[in-house]
Protein backbone atom coordinates (compact mmCIF):
# COMPACT_ATOMS: atom_id res chain seq x y z
CA UNK A 1 0.00 0.00 0.00
CA UNK A 2 0.97 3.58 -0.22
CA UNK A 3 0.72 6.24 2.39
CA UNK A 4 -2.38 8.27 2.53
CA UNK A 5 -2.41 12.08 1.59
CA UNK A 6 -0.80 14.59 3.93
CA UNK A 7 0.56 18.03 4.26
CA UNK A 8 4.61 18.58 4.66
CA UNK A 9 6.50 20.83 6.35
CA UNK A 10 9.87 21.37 6.91
CA UNK A 11 10.75 23.96 8.89
CA UNK A 12 13.83 25.03 10.04
CA UNK A 13 13.70 26.58 13.35
CA UNK A 14 11.96 25.02 16.50
CA UNK A 15 9.59 27.75 17.08
CA UNK A 16 8.14 27.02 13.87
CA UNK A 17 7.59 23.54 14.56
CA UNK A 18 5.87 24.64 18.16
CA UNK A 19 3.82 26.85 16.52
CA UNK A 20 2.91 24.01 13.12
CA UNK A 21 2.25 21.51 16.49
CA UNK A 22 -0.02 23.88 18.68
CA UNK A 23 -1.75 24.63 15.56
CA UNK A 24 -2.66 21.18 14.37
CA UNK A 25 -2.55 19.46 17.56
CA UNK A 26 -2.88 15.62 17.17
CA UNK A 27 -3.37 15.78 13.48
CA UNK A 28 0.05 16.77 13.52
CA UNK A 29 3.40 13.69 13.59
CA UNK A 30 6.75 14.55 14.03
CA UNK A 31 9.00 12.68 11.16
CA UNK A 32 12.33 12.07 12.56
CA UNK A 33 14.05 9.51 10.73
CA UNK A 34 10.84 7.69 8.92
CA UNK A 35 12.18 4.22 10.03
CA UNK A 36 9.18 3.61 12.44
CA UNK A 37 6.82 6.16 11.14
CA UNK A 38 7.05 5.38 7.31
CA UNK A 39 6.19 1.59 7.28
CA UNK A 40 3.38 2.38 9.79
CA UNK A 41 2.31 5.21 7.23
CA UNK A 42 2.93 2.29 4.11
CA UNK A 43 0.71 0.08 5.87
CA UNK A 44 -1.60 2.74 6.91
CA UNK A 45 -1.55 1.59 10.35
CA UNK A 46 -1.13 4.82 10.70
CA UNK A 47 -2.69 8.50 8.46
CA UNK A 48 -1.40 12.04 10.05
CA UNK A 49 -2.76 14.28 7.79
CA UNK A 50 0.05 16.56 8.26
CA UNK A 51 4.11 15.83 8.67
CA UNK A 52 6.58 18.03 10.33
CA UNK A 53 10.02 16.84 9.17
CA UNK A 54 12.46 17.57 11.65
CA UNK A 55 15.24 16.72 9.45
CA UNK A 56 16.33 20.77 8.87
CA UNK A 57 15.40 21.87 12.44
CA UNK A 58 18.49 23.53 13.92
CA UNK A 59 20.10 22.38 17.45
CA UNK A 60 18.55 19.04 17.32
CA UNK A 61 22.02 16.86 15.89
CA UNK A 62 24.48 17.84 18.34
CA UNK A 63 26.96 14.97 19.90
CA UNK A 64 29.16 16.05 22.51
CA UNK A 65 30.21 14.94 26.01
CA UNK A 66 32.49 18.05 27.06
CA UNK A 67 31.33 17.44 30.52
CA UNK A 68 30.74 14.08 31.46
CA UNK A 69 27.81 13.44 30.43
CA UNK A 70 26.69 12.31 26.62
CA UNK A 71 23.98 14.69 25.51
CA UNK A 72 22.28 13.34 22.10
CA UNK A 73 20.43 15.86 19.77
CA UNK A 74 17.37 13.65 19.41
CA UNK A 75 17.79 13.52 15.38
CA UNK A 76 20.95 12.64 16.09
CA UNK A 77 21.42 9.54 13.44
CA UNK A 78 21.51 6.14 14.97
CA UNK A 79 24.79 5.59 12.51
CA UNK A 80 26.26 8.94 14.26
CA UNK A 81 26.32 6.90 17.45
CA UNK A 82 27.37 3.95 16.38
CA UNK A 83 30.60 5.50 14.51
CA UNK A 84 31.33 7.54 17.47
CA UNK A 85 34.65 6.90 19.16
CA UNK A 86 33.80 8.31 22.60
CA UNK A 87 30.45 6.66 22.71
CA UNK A 88 32.61 3.47 21.82
CA UNK A 89 35.04 4.22 24.59
CA UNK A 90 32.81 5.72 27.64
CA UNK A 91 29.46 4.37 26.85
CA UNK A 92 30.58 0.58 25.24
CA UNK A 93 26.81 -0.57 26.86
CA UNK A 94 24.63 1.86 24.14
CA UNK A 95 27.54 1.32 21.58
CA UNK A 96 26.96 -2.45 21.83
CA UNK A 97 22.77 -1.79 21.73
CA UNK A 98 22.77 0.50 18.80
CA UNK A 99 24.15 -1.84 16.36
CA UNK A 100 21.29 -4.17 17.41
CA UNK A 101 18.50 -1.22 16.09
CA UNK A 102 16.98 -2.58 12.58
CA UNK A 103 19.35 -2.74 10.07
CA UNK A 104 22.54 -1.42 8.61
CA UNK A 105 20.15 0.64 6.02
CA UNK A 106 17.47 1.97 8.76
CA UNK A 107 20.24 3.30 10.93
CA UNK A 108 21.77 5.34 8.50
CA UNK A 109 18.66 7.57 8.40
CA UNK A 110 16.69 6.13 12.07
CA UNK A 111 17.44 8.72 15.00
CA UNK A 112 18.19 7.97 18.12
CA UNK A 113 14.69 10.41 19.53
CA UNK A 114 13.01 8.87 16.99
CA UNK A 115 13.44 5.04 18.45
CA UNK A 116 12.85 6.27 21.91
CA UNK A 117 9.46 8.64 21.29
CA UNK A 118 8.32 5.85 19.68
CA UNK A 119 8.45 3.44 22.60
CA UNK A 120 8.58 0.07 20.73
CA UNK A 121 8.25 -2.26 22.95
CA UNK A 122 10.98 -4.41 21.94
CA UNK A 123 13.12 -1.54 21.13
CA UNK A 124 17.22 -1.33 21.79
CA UNK A 125 17.28 2.27 22.81
CA UNK A 126 14.81 2.41 25.59
CA UNK A 127 16.46 -0.46 27.22
CA UNK A 128 19.66 1.02 27.72
CA UNK A 129 18.72 4.40 28.61
CA UNK A 130 16.53 3.30 31.49
CA UNK A 131 19.54 1.22 32.57
CA UNK A 132 21.90 4.49 32.01
CA UNK A 133 19.59 6.36 33.87
CA UNK A 134 19.60 8.84 30.92
CA UNK A 135 17.16 12.05 31.29
CA UNK A 136 15.06 13.85 28.25
CA UNK A 137 14.56 17.39 27.59
CA UNK A 138 11.41 18.13 26.16
CA UNK A 139 10.21 21.10 24.65
CA UNK A 140 7.19 22.95 23.63
CA UNK A 141 5.93 26.81 22.98
CA UNK A 142 5.22 26.38 27.03
CA UNK A 143 8.75 26.30 27.40
CA UNK A 144 11.24 23.14 28.28
CA UNK A 145 11.64 20.47 30.93
CA UNK A 146 13.31 17.49 31.62
CA UNK A 147 12.07 13.90 32.59
CA UNK A 148 13.64 10.69 33.67
CA UNK A 149 12.78 7.18 31.54
CA UNK A 150 10.41 5.79 33.60
CA UNK A 151 8.31 9.18 33.46
CA UNK A 152 8.96 9.80 29.41
CA UNK A 153 8.52 6.21 28.68
CA UNK A 154 4.94 5.30 29.72
CA UNK A 155 3.95 1.68 27.97
CA UNK A 156 3.80 0.46 24.60
CA UNK A 157 4.20 3.53 21.32
CA UNK A 158 3.28 5.68 24.26
CA UNK A 159 5.56 8.43 26.12
CA UNK A 160 5.10 11.34 27.88
CA UNK A 161 5.15 13.90 25.05
CA UNK A 162 1.93 16.44 25.12
CA UNK A 163 0.67 16.53 21.26
CA UNK A 164 2.60 19.68 21.28
CA UNK A 165 6.08 18.96 22.36
CA UNK A 166 9.11 17.38 20.83
CA UNK A 167 11.98 15.49 22.49
CA UNK A 168 15.01 18.22 22.02
CA UNK A 169 18.01 15.71 23.70
CA UNK A 170 18.92 13.24 25.70
CA UNK A 171 21.37 13.28 28.36
CA UNK A 172 23.40 10.07 29.85
CA UNK A 173 24.98 9.77 32.70
CA UNK A 174 28.89 8.83 32.65
CA UNK A 175 29.23 5.05 32.79
CA UNK A 176 31.69 4.00 35.75
CA UNK A 177 34.93 2.78 33.61
CA UNK A 178 35.22 -0.02 36.14
CA UNK A 179 31.50 -1.10 35.35
CA UNK A 180 30.57 -4.17 33.83
CA UNK A 181 28.53 -4.77 31.39
CA UNK A 182 26.38 -6.53 28.75
CA UNK A 183 23.68 -6.32 26.08
CA UNK A 184 22.07 -9.86 24.91
CA UNK A 185 19.02 -9.83 22.67
CA UNK A 186 16.90 -13.51 21.80
CA UNK A 187 15.40 -12.91 18.25
CA UNK A 188 14.48 -14.58 15.13
CA UNK A 189 17.18 -13.53 12.92
CA UNK A 190 19.32 -10.63 12.13
CA UNK A 191 17.87 -7.16 11.95
CA UNK A 192 14.40 -8.84 13.59
CA UNK A 193 12.80 -7.06 16.46
CA UNK A 194 13.92 -8.70 19.88
CA UNK A 195 11.37 -11.02 21.60
CA UNK A 196 13.39 -10.90 24.43
CA UNK A 197 16.04 -8.63 25.45
CA UNK A 198 18.46 -8.18 28.71
CA UNK A 199 20.72 -5.09 29.36
CA UNK A 200 22.60 -6.27 32.30
CA UNK A 201 24.48 -2.77 34.16
CA UNK A 202 26.88 -3.54 37.81
CA UNK A 203 29.64 -2.31 39.61
CA UNK A 204 32.17 -5.36 41.64
CA UNK A 205 33.87 -4.59 44.43
CA UNK A 206 37.29 -4.81 45.68
CA UNK A 207 35.95 -7.47 48.20
CA UNK A 208 34.27 -9.28 44.64
CA UNK A 209 30.25 -8.13 45.84
CA UNK A 210 27.80 -6.78 43.37
CA UNK A 211 26.85 -3.11 43.63
CA UNK A 212 24.53 -0.88 42.13
CA UNK A 213 23.23 -3.95 39.89
CA UNK A 214 20.57 -3.12 36.72
CA UNK A 215 19.06 -5.40 34.92
CA UNK A 216 16.73 -4.49 32.39
CA UNK A 217 14.41 -6.90 30.79
CA UNK A 218 12.59 -5.49 27.31
CA UNK A 219 10.25 -7.70 24.61
CA UNK A 220 7.26 -8.34 25.79
CA UNK A 221 6.40 -6.45 27.90
CA UNK A 222 4.54 -2.40 27.56
CA UNK A 223 7.52 -1.24 28.29
CA UNK A 224 11.24 -2.79 29.94
CA UNK A 225 12.11 -2.28 32.85
CA UNK A 226 14.38 -2.53 35.57
CA UNK A 227 13.81 -6.62 37.37
CA UNK A 228 14.09 -5.48 41.44
CA UNK A 229 13.64 -8.65 42.37
CA UNK A 230 16.53 -10.05 40.17
CA UNK A 231 18.63 -6.54 41.60
CA UNK A 232 18.16 -7.86 44.91
CA UNK A 233 19.66 -10.53 45.13
CA UNK A 234 22.65 -9.82 43.34
CA UNK A 235 23.10 -6.23 45.52
CA UNK A 236 26.28 -7.30 48.14
CA UNK A 237 26.28 -10.79 47.35
CA UNK A 238 29.36 -12.54 45.10
CA UNK A 239 28.29 -13.17 42.01
CA UNK A 240 28.38 -17.49 42.34
CA UNK A 241 26.70 -19.75 39.94
CA UNK A 242 23.92 -20.13 42.74
CA UNK A 243 22.99 -16.61 42.97
CA UNK A 244 23.34 -16.33 38.98
CA UNK A 245 21.37 -19.09 39.21
CA UNK A 246 18.57 -17.61 41.49
CA UNK A 247 18.64 -14.39 39.65
CA UNK A 248 17.36 -16.55 36.44
CA UNK A 249 14.63 -18.14 38.35
CA UNK A 250 13.69 -14.45 39.88
CA UNK A 251 13.48 -13.16 36.35
CA UNK A 252 11.55 -15.90 34.78
CA UNK A 253 8.86 -15.30 37.72
CA UNK A 254 8.65 -11.63 37.87
CA UNK A 255 8.77 -10.61 33.80
CA UNK A 256 5.58 -11.49 32.25
CA UNK A 257 5.60 -10.73 28.96
CA UNK A 258 2.78 -11.29 25.98
CA UNK A 259 2.99 -14.13 23.76
CA UNK A 260 4.42 -13.75 20.69
CA UNK A 261 2.76 -15.06 16.94
CA UNK A 262 4.15 -19.13 17.54
CA UNK A 263 5.82 -18.44 20.57
CA UNK A 264 4.42 -18.68 24.08
CA UNK A 265 5.03 -16.77 26.74
CA UNK A 266 6.08 -19.47 29.30
CA UNK A 267 9.13 -20.11 26.44
CA UNK A 268 9.94 -15.98 26.17
CA UNK A 269 10.09 -16.13 30.00
CA UNK A 270 12.51 -18.83 30.47
CA UNK A 271 14.81 -17.23 27.44
CA UNK A 272 14.31 -14.36 29.82
CA UNK A 273 15.62 -16.06 32.46
CA UNK A 274 18.45 -17.47 30.70
CA UNK A 275 19.54 -13.76 28.96
CA UNK A 276 19.38 -12.75 32.48
CA UNK A 277 21.93 -15.22 34.00
CA UNK A 278 24.08 -15.11 31.02
CA UNK A 279 24.11 -11.12 30.94
CA UNK A 280 25.06 -11.00 34.32
CA UNK A 281 28.58 -13.56 33.82
CA UNK A 282 29.64 -11.57 30.87
CA UNK A 283 28.99 -8.04 33.56
CA UNK A 284 30.69 -9.18 36.17
CA UNK A 285 33.25 -10.65 33.22
CA UNK A 286 34.31 -7.31 32.06
CA UNK A 287 33.83 -5.70 35.55
CA UNK A 288 37.17 -7.72 36.59
CA UNK A 289 38.91 -7.33 33.16
CA UNK A 290 38.71 -3.52 33.68
CA UNK A 291 41.97 -1.90 35.27
CA UNK B 1 8.00 27.86 5.62
CA UNK B 2 10.49 25.84 3.32
CA UNK B 3 7.21 24.50 1.26
CA UNK B 4 6.66 26.12 -2.20
CA UNK B 5 3.42 25.71 -3.77
CA UNK B 6 2.52 24.45 -7.25
CA UNK B 7 -0.73 24.39 -8.74
CA UNK B 8 -1.20 22.07 -11.83
CA UNK B 9 -3.37 19.70 -13.29
CA UNK B 10 -1.30 17.00 -11.21
CA UNK B 11 -2.08 18.43 -7.62
CA UNK B 12 -3.20 15.48 -5.46
CA UNK B 13 -6.88 15.16 -4.34
CA UNK B 14 -7.10 15.89 -1.09
CA UNK B 15 -3.89 18.18 -0.17
CA UNK B 16 -3.45 20.40 -3.34
CA UNK B 17 -0.07 20.86 -2.37
CA UNK B 18 2.88 19.50 -4.32
CA UNK B 19 6.52 20.15 -3.45
CA UNK B 20 10.05 21.00 -5.39
CA UNK B 21 12.64 18.74 -5.03
CA UNK B 22 15.79 18.93 -5.98
CA UNK B 23 18.46 16.29 -5.61
CA UNK B 24 21.28 13.84 -7.80
CA UNK B 25 20.68 10.94 -9.21
CA UNK B 26 23.28 8.61 -10.71
CA UNK B 27 25.18 12.25 -10.93
CA UNK B 28 22.52 14.48 -12.71
CA UNK B 29 20.38 16.70 -11.10
CA UNK B 30 16.76 16.48 -10.79
CA UNK B 31 14.03 18.58 -10.05
CA UNK B 32 10.34 17.46 -9.91
CA UNK B 33 7.16 18.42 -8.39
CA UNK B 34 5.61 15.73 -5.94
CA UNK B 35 2.79 14.81 -3.99
CA UNK B 36 4.64 14.48 -0.61
CA UNK B 37 3.73 10.79 -0.04
CA UNK B 38 5.69 9.43 -3.02
CA UNK B 39 7.95 7.20 -1.92
CA UNK B 40 11.72 8.02 -3.18
CA UNK B 41 12.08 4.00 -4.09
CA UNK B 42 8.36 4.69 -6.58
CA UNK B 43 10.04 8.52 -7.19
CA UNK B 44 12.60 6.99 -9.11
CA UNK B 45 10.72 4.39 -10.57
CA UNK B 46 8.07 6.00 -11.99
CA UNK B 47 9.29 9.57 -12.11
CA UNK B 48 12.44 8.53 -13.47
CA UNK B 49 12.28 5.74 -14.88
CA UNK B 50 15.08 3.85 -13.00
CA UNK B 51 13.25 0.83 -12.29
CA UNK B 52 16.40 -1.02 -11.65
CA UNK B 53 15.25 -0.42 -7.97
CA UNK B 54 12.36 -2.57 -6.68
CA UNK B 55 9.94 -2.74 -4.47
CA UNK B 56 9.26 -5.86 -1.83
CA UNK B 57 7.92 -5.40 1.50
CA UNK B 58 7.50 -1.20 1.90
CA UNK B 59 8.79 -1.74 5.63
CA UNK B 60 12.65 -1.67 5.33
CA UNK B 61 13.17 -5.47 6.00
CA UNK B 62 13.66 -7.08 2.88
CA UNK B 63 16.32 -4.98 1.25
CA UNK B 64 14.61 -4.98 -2.41
CA UNK B 65 14.95 -1.18 -2.44
CA UNK B 66 18.38 -0.37 -1.09
CA UNK B 67 20.11 2.81 -2.77
CA UNK B 68 23.00 5.07 -1.44
CA UNK B 69 21.82 8.04 -0.11
CA UNK B 70 24.98 10.46 0.35
CA UNK B 71 26.84 7.35 -0.24
CA UNK B 72 25.33 5.10 2.62
CA UNK B 73 22.98 2.15 1.48
CA UNK B 74 19.78 3.02 2.71
CA UNK B 75 15.94 1.58 2.64
CA UNK B 76 14.63 3.89 -0.46
CA UNK B 77 10.49 2.11 0.83
CA UNK B 78 11.44 4.38 3.97
CA UNK B 79 12.18 8.13 2.85
CA UNK B 80 9.74 10.29 0.74
CA UNK B 81 11.08 11.28 -2.30
CA UNK B 82 10.49 15.26 -0.46
CA UNK B 83 12.71 14.29 2.39
CA UNK B 84 15.62 13.59 -0.56
CA UNK B 85 15.90 17.32 -1.65
CA UNK B 86 19.71 18.14 -1.93
CA UNK B 87 20.42 14.42 -1.42
CA UNK B 88 22.84 12.87 -3.85
CA UNK B 89 21.34 9.12 -4.51
CA UNK B 90 22.77 6.08 -6.49
CA UNK B 91 21.11 3.42 -7.82
CA UNK B 92 21.97 -0.32 -8.91
CA UNK B 93 22.36 1.30 -12.79
CA UNK B 94 25.48 2.68 -12.10
CA UNK B 95 27.02 -0.35 -11.02
CA UNK B 96 28.46 -1.00 -13.63
CA UNK B 97 30.79 1.08 -16.02
CA UNK B 98 30.09 3.27 -18.44
CA UNK B 99 31.22 1.24 -20.64
CA UNK B 100 29.38 -1.78 -19.42
CA UNK B 101 31.99 -3.52 -17.81
CA UNK B 102 30.39 -4.61 -14.46
CA UNK B 103 31.38 -4.25 -11.22
CA UNK B 104 33.24 -7.28 -9.73
CA UNK B 105 30.30 -8.13 -7.36
CA UNK B 106 27.87 -8.16 -10.78
CA UNK B 107 30.55 -10.38 -12.21
CA UNK B 108 30.76 -12.65 -9.32
CA UNK B 109 26.38 -12.90 -8.86
CA UNK B 110 26.71 -14.46 -13.02
CA UNK B 111 29.59 -17.04 -12.21
CA UNK B 112 28.11 -18.31 -9.09
CA UNK B 113 24.73 -18.59 -10.13
CA UNK B 114 23.83 -16.05 -7.29
CA UNK B 115 20.51 -14.99 -8.49
CA UNK B 116 17.35 -16.53 -9.79
CA UNK B 117 14.26 -14.43 -10.58
CA UNK B 118 16.24 -11.32 -9.67
CA UNK B 119 14.39 -9.68 -7.30
CA UNK B 120 16.25 -9.01 -4.79
CA UNK B 121 19.45 -8.94 -6.45
CA UNK B 122 19.87 -4.97 -7.02
CA UNK B 123 19.30 -4.65 -3.16
CA UNK B 124 21.98 -6.43 -2.23
CA UNK B 125 24.59 -5.50 -5.11
CA UNK B 126 23.97 -2.23 -3.82
CA UNK B 127 24.68 -3.07 -0.25
CA UNK B 128 28.09 -5.19 -0.90
CA UNK B 129 29.22 -2.95 -3.17
CA UNK B 130 28.87 -0.35 -0.30
CA UNK B 131 30.90 -2.79 1.88
CA UNK B 132 33.64 -4.02 -0.53
CA UNK B 133 34.00 -0.47 -0.93
CA UNK B 134 35.20 0.00 2.50
CA UNK B 135 36.60 -3.31 2.99
CA UNK B 136 37.89 -5.07 0.87
CA UNK B 137 38.62 -8.50 2.56
CA UNK B 138 35.50 -8.59 4.66
CA UNK B 139 35.68 -11.88 6.89
CA UNK B 140 32.50 -14.60 6.95
CA UNK B 141 30.63 -13.43 9.88
CA UNK B 142 30.99 -9.86 8.05
CA UNK B 143 29.16 -10.66 4.68
CA UNK B 144 27.05 -13.01 6.21
CA UNK B 145 25.41 -9.93 8.85
CA UNK B 146 25.13 -7.65 5.95
CA UNK B 147 23.49 -10.16 3.03
CA UNK B 148 21.39 -10.62 6.57
CA UNK B 149 20.23 -7.11 5.91
CA UNK B 150 18.06 -9.00 2.35
CA UNK B 151 15.80 -11.48 1.82
CA UNK B 152 16.10 -13.84 -1.11
CA UNK B 153 13.10 -16.51 -1.73
CA UNK B 154 14.80 -18.05 -4.36
CA UNK B 155 18.22 -19.08 -4.20
CA UNK B 156 18.89 -20.30 -0.69
CA UNK B 157 21.63 -17.71 -0.27
CA UNK B 158 24.66 -20.04 -0.64
CA UNK B 159 25.76 -18.97 -4.42
CA UNK B 160 25.17 -15.68 -2.97
CA UNK B 161 27.64 -16.30 -0.45
CA UNK B 162 29.92 -17.95 -2.99
CA UNK B 163 30.19 -15.08 -5.04
CA UNK B 164 30.50 -12.60 -2.03
CA UNK B 165 33.12 -14.94 -0.79
CA UNK B 166 34.99 -15.23 -4.23
CA UNK B 167 35.10 -11.41 -4.54
CA UNK B 168 36.60 -10.95 -0.73
CA UNK B 169 39.22 -13.61 -1.96
CA UNK B 170 40.20 -11.52 -4.85
CA UNK B 171 40.27 -7.78 -3.24
CA UNK B 172 40.39 -5.42 -6.23
CA UNK B 173 41.02 -2.18 -6.09
CA UNK B 174 37.98 -0.72 -4.67
CA UNK B 175 35.16 0.20 -6.77
CA UNK B 176 32.43 2.15 -5.69
CA UNK B 177 29.80 3.31 -8.56
CA UNK B 178 30.90 6.60 -9.93
CA UNK B 179 27.48 8.48 -10.46
CA UNK B 180 29.72 11.82 -11.47
CA UNK B 181 31.49 9.96 -14.77
CA UNK B 182 29.42 11.24 -17.90
CA UNK B 183 27.36 8.45 -19.40
CA UNK B 184 26.46 7.70 -22.53
CA UNK B 185 24.94 5.27 -21.31
CA UNK B 186 21.29 7.26 -21.24
CA UNK B 187 19.76 3.70 -19.17
CA UNK B 188 21.41 4.71 -16.47
CA UNK B 189 20.12 8.21 -16.29
CA UNK B 190 17.11 10.13 -14.96
CA UNK B 191 13.98 10.11 -17.67
CA UNK B 192 13.88 13.38 -18.87
CA UNK B 193 10.49 14.07 -19.06
CA UNK B 194 9.07 17.22 -21.73
CA UNK B 195 8.95 20.11 -19.94
CA UNK B 196 5.33 21.81 -19.57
Amino acid sequence: MKPAPFRYFRPEHLEHVYELLDHYGYDAKLLAGGQSLIPAMNMRLMAPSVLVDLARVEGLTGLDCGDGFLEIGSMVRQQSLERNPSVAERWPLLAAAVKHVGHRQTRVRGTVGGSIAHADPAAELPAVMLALGARYEIGSSAGTRWVDHETFVVAEYTTDLAENEVLLRIRVPPMDPRAGWSFLEFRRKHGAFALVGCVALLQVSEGGTIADPRIVVFGGEPRARRLEEAEALLEGQKPSEAVLREVRSAVQEAWRPDPQPLVSAAYLQHVAGVLAERACREAVARARSRP
Amino acid sequence: MAEREMHDSRTSADEGRLHTVRLRVNGRTVERAVDPRRLLVDFLRHDLGLTGTHVGCEQGICGACTVHWNGEPVRSCLAFAVQADGAEITTIEVVASETGELHPVQRAFIEHHALQCGFCTPGIIMTMVHLFAHNPSPTEETIKEALGDHLCRCTGYENILRALRSVAERPSPSVTPDPTAGRGDRSALPVQHQSR
